[in-house]
Order: structure tokens, then sequence, then C-alpha cells
């Protein structure tokens, strides 16, 4: 069932993202194709100029698009009239969150891939072979000024994952928001943002209240030990950061499943 | 005849308002049964209810001997009052959709039922009229062999005609040996289908009783206890 509702999910993905994606590869495209017309005019400038914003601005709405749509994807397919048809599919409240959760991750994570062709696309050419050449220079150059030698894929890996993690629990944290926002019988989307607002506000006290904690008590040691031990005190950090959104991403997918088993409430 | 439906002192509340208070019923295969009841008397809920959209404060109610979850949707195909499916998606992907998803719904009854109706298949949902939505709506249910079909208000709304199409597409397609519960307050137009009825007030079953014994022992039919039960 889960595969299925997998596919279900990411034809309803497709039918927005395609077109998306598309009009992003066009505009790479056309902006390589300006290229081709270089020359020292003022009016050649400003074309590039305004082909390079107008294809920046498509990779940021591209890039954005994605996390907009899932959002808004859990909350029609849920808790709007779509929900009487989802929830009475033979598939579990889990299945539905575990589902809607990894659509999200697989078309951000091929969102950023199309993106990258894209930026293949726009300086292919000289321009491309000029960006690979700088790539192949600033590695080995990070490599020998962090000093972390050849354990810099590790830590790219520990960021790689820390980042996937961290969206994955920004999204749920959001399902949950919308969950907890249609308990209310009105004006349930306005609740919801409310209820982020309001979690968000908690979240920075307590982060601050954390920060005063830890300066007057552990804050100096601390920075002692970790000016001693650089390299493992990166390493703690990249994992506890992924282990916190990892147990944030547990609480908040909790929540989202308490919510739709007990308090279901479909307009 | 096995039974279909349970419900055990079923309350449901929402905050201070009682749906559904301390409802006790039995439902058997095989049967045509009416929900009947004015607007805000429970029938909705009870509805969900047996759809494990909602869940009873107290009390049970059993589907098949089990509760609301995943083994009882294969079993209920459900009607509800208002279109819930995607606007954006083709006839034959929705009936793709439910042919995934349930094993018991054949897709060549849907499309026979469609063809019969001109309904093109490749025809995007937000495009058909309110009528044909809820035709097809109904069509998809009705494609189902379930033990147990349930229809809200699968008439309100509707002209005189496509009721008819309607009361005929339910007796023409349900599964024989399945219960079919249909909530409506249209009772003159479906109680010629009714094998029996289920009275509802406030929250309250008041009546539980076959077609055939309100007839012989009030002398009244269906629509005319109704207005007795229910008159202001």
């Amino acid at each position: 069932m889960v595969k299925k509702l997998f596919r279900h999910e990411l034809q309803a993905y497709w039918r927005v993202l395609l077109p998306v994606w598309g009009l992003l590869m066009g505009i790479s495209v056309l902006g390589r194709l300006i290229q081709l017309f270089e020359n020292d005019t003022v009016g050649y400038g400003i074309v590039r100029t305004s082909a390079i914003t107008f294809y920046v601005v498509a990779v940021a709405v591209s890039l954005l698009f994605p996390f907009v749509f899932a959002i808004m994807r859990y909350y029609r397919n849920l808790f709007t009239g779509e929900g009487y048809l989802s929830f009475t599919l033979p598939v579990t409240p889990f299945q539905h969150i575990l589902v809607k959760v990894t659509a999200a991750l697989t078309v951000q994570l091929l969102t950023i891939a199309v993106c990258a062709v894209s930026l293949v696309l726009i300086t292919f050419g000289d321009v491309f072979a000029e960006l690979m050449k700088a790539v192949g220079y600033l590695i080995p150059y990070i490599y020998h000024q962090v000093g972390w030698g050849m354990n810099l894929p590790f830590f790219a890996l520990e960021g790689l994952v820390l980042v996937v993690v961290a969206y994955v629990s920004e999204t749920l944290l959001y399902y949950a928001c919308i969950s907890i926002g249609q308990t209310s019988k009105k004006n349930r989307v306005l609740a919801a943002v409310g209820v982020y607002f309001g979690y968000y506000f908690v979240r920075q006290v307590l982060g601050t209240i954390a920060i005063i904690i830890g300066t007057i008590v552990v804050w100096e040691p601390l920075f002692d030990w970790v000016r001693a031990h650089e390299f493992q005190a990166t390493h703690i950090a990249l994992c506890g950061l992924t282990v916190f959104y990892a147990l944030l991403s547990v609480a908040y997918f909790a929540i989202s499943h308490t919510i739709i088993r007990k308090r279901l409430n479909l307009e | 005849m096995s039974e279909i439906l349970r419900c055990e002192n079923v309350t449901k509340t929402f905050g201070s308002v009682t749906a559904l208070n301390n409802v006790s019923l039995t439902l058997e295969s095989g049967k045509i049964v009416g929900l009947l009841g004015p607007n805000g008397s429970g029938k909705t809920t009870l509805i969900k209810l047996i759809n494990g959209l909602l869940t009873p404060n107290f009390g049970r109610l059993l589907v098949d001997g089990d509760e609301p979850g995943i083994v009882t949707k294969t079993k209920v195909a459900y009607l509800p009052d208002n279109i819930y499916l995607n606007g954006w998606m083709t006839i034959r992907q929705i009936v793709e959709y439910f042919e995934d998803f349930y094993e018991d719904f054949s897709p060549a009854c849907a499309y026979e039922m469609l063809d019969r109706l001109g309904i093109s298949p490749e025809k995007r949902l937000k495009t058909l009229s309110k009528g044909n939505k809820e035709k097809v709506c109904l069509i998809l249910v009705m494609s189902r062999r379930a033990r147990l079909y349930v229809l809200d208000e699968p008439i309100a709304g509707v002209d005189p005609a496509a009721r008819d199409y309607v009361i005929s597409t339910i007796i023409n397609n349900y599964n024989p040996e399945a219960t079919v519960l249909i909530s409506t307050h249209l009772i003159s137009d479906i109680e010629q289908i009714l094998d029996e009825v289920l009275f509802i007030r406030n929250g309250h079953l008041v009546l539980h009783k076959s077609v055939e014994d309100i007839r012989a022992e009030e002398g009244k039919s269906v629509d005319e206890l109704f207005r007795e039960v229910f008159r202001w």
C-alpha cells in the first residue's frame, strides 16, 4: 500500500513540478543562447544581467516551490474534502504521513538535481569548464586550509545527513502545525499559522535561555575544550544536531499521527 | 444472515455538543437500511464513526466484527455528502486510483456505467457538471463489491431524474450479500427500496424497524411515520 500511495503522491507532484522544471530549463537554455551574442554594447549588458537575474530568481522559486507544495498538499489531501477519500483508503495514518514526508523529500532532492542540470546548461561550454576548474582548485584548497585531510568527505557526509534530517524535521513541523490547526472549529489555516508562530516564539525563548545558562555555567570551559579538540567538536556538533533534529522529527510525527488518529475533524 | 454492523452504547461529543448519545444497534447483511433524521440529528456523525473518520468518546462500534481500521476500510464503500475526489484528475486516473487501493473494485463495472451515462473517462473531473460529478462518485462507490455500503445523502440536491438514476444505480449494482446504509431526509424517494429504517433524533436512536413492520403495525408509510415522529 505504501508503494501505491507513494506512486500516486508523486503523480500529484509531477503535475505541478514538471512545468516548473521545464520552465527553469527553458530559462537556462535561453540564458546560454544570449551568451552566444556577447558584445560590449550597453544593450547586451542589460539583456545579459536581466537573464542572469531571471535565472537566479527562477532557481530560488524552483527550490522553494516543492516545499510550499508539500505543505499545501498535506493540508488539502488530508484535511479538506479530499480527506474523505484519503482516510477511507485501507491505509494507516502512519503510512499517510510517512509517504507525504518521503515524497516531499524525494521531490526536493530531485529539484536540487534539476537546478544543478540547469546550471550546467546555462554555463555550458567555456564558462562551465572554468567553473569546474575553480571547483577543482577549491577542494584541495579547503583540504589544505582546514587541515582535516582525508576526513573532509566524512564531514561533508555528516553535513549532508544533517541537512536532510533538518529538512524532514522542518516539513514535519509544518505538518504538525497544520494537524493541530485543523482541530480548530473555524479558521483552521489561521490557527495552523498561529500554532507555528507560537511554537517558533517559544523555541526562540528557550534557545535564548539555554544560551544564557550555557554562558554562565559551562561556556568558557566548553570553548577551551572545543579549541583543544576542534576535530571531535565538529563531529559532535554535526552528529548532535542531527540527533536533535531527528528527535524533533519523531515528536512532530507523533503529534500529527495522534491528531489524525484521535482528533480528525474534516471539513 | 450475518451481522455487519454493531454499535454498543456509542456516544460522540464535540465539546459541549452531544452528536450521538448512547446509540446501540445491529445491522444484518443483505439489507437496504435507511438512516433517517432531520438535519443535525447525528446521521453524518454515525456514518463518519463507521468509516473511522471519527472515534467514539464512549462505547464500541464493530464492522463485520472489527473496530474501524484498515481491515474494515477494505469492506466499507463510503459515499460522502460532498465531492471528495481530486478535480484535476481524469476519470480514468480516478478509476485507476480506486483499482489500486480497493481489491473489490471492478473497473469494468465502472467504465460500463460511465459509458451508459456518456461520460468520457478522459475528462477531468473538474470539467463535469455538479450532477455528473456526484454520479461519478456514486459509480465509483457502487463498483466495489463491498460488505457494507454507506451512502451519505446520495439524493440530496439532485433533480428528480437524477434521483431515479442514483436509486437505480444503487439497486442494480450493490452486492446482494451486502448491506446498504443510506442516509437521507428525502424519504418518499427511497422508501420503496428500503428493508429497514433507523430514525435518529438529537443523537438518539428513536426507532429501528423493518419497513414491513411499520406498514403492518402502524398502517403508515415510512414517510408518514417520519413526519409524525419528527413533527415540530
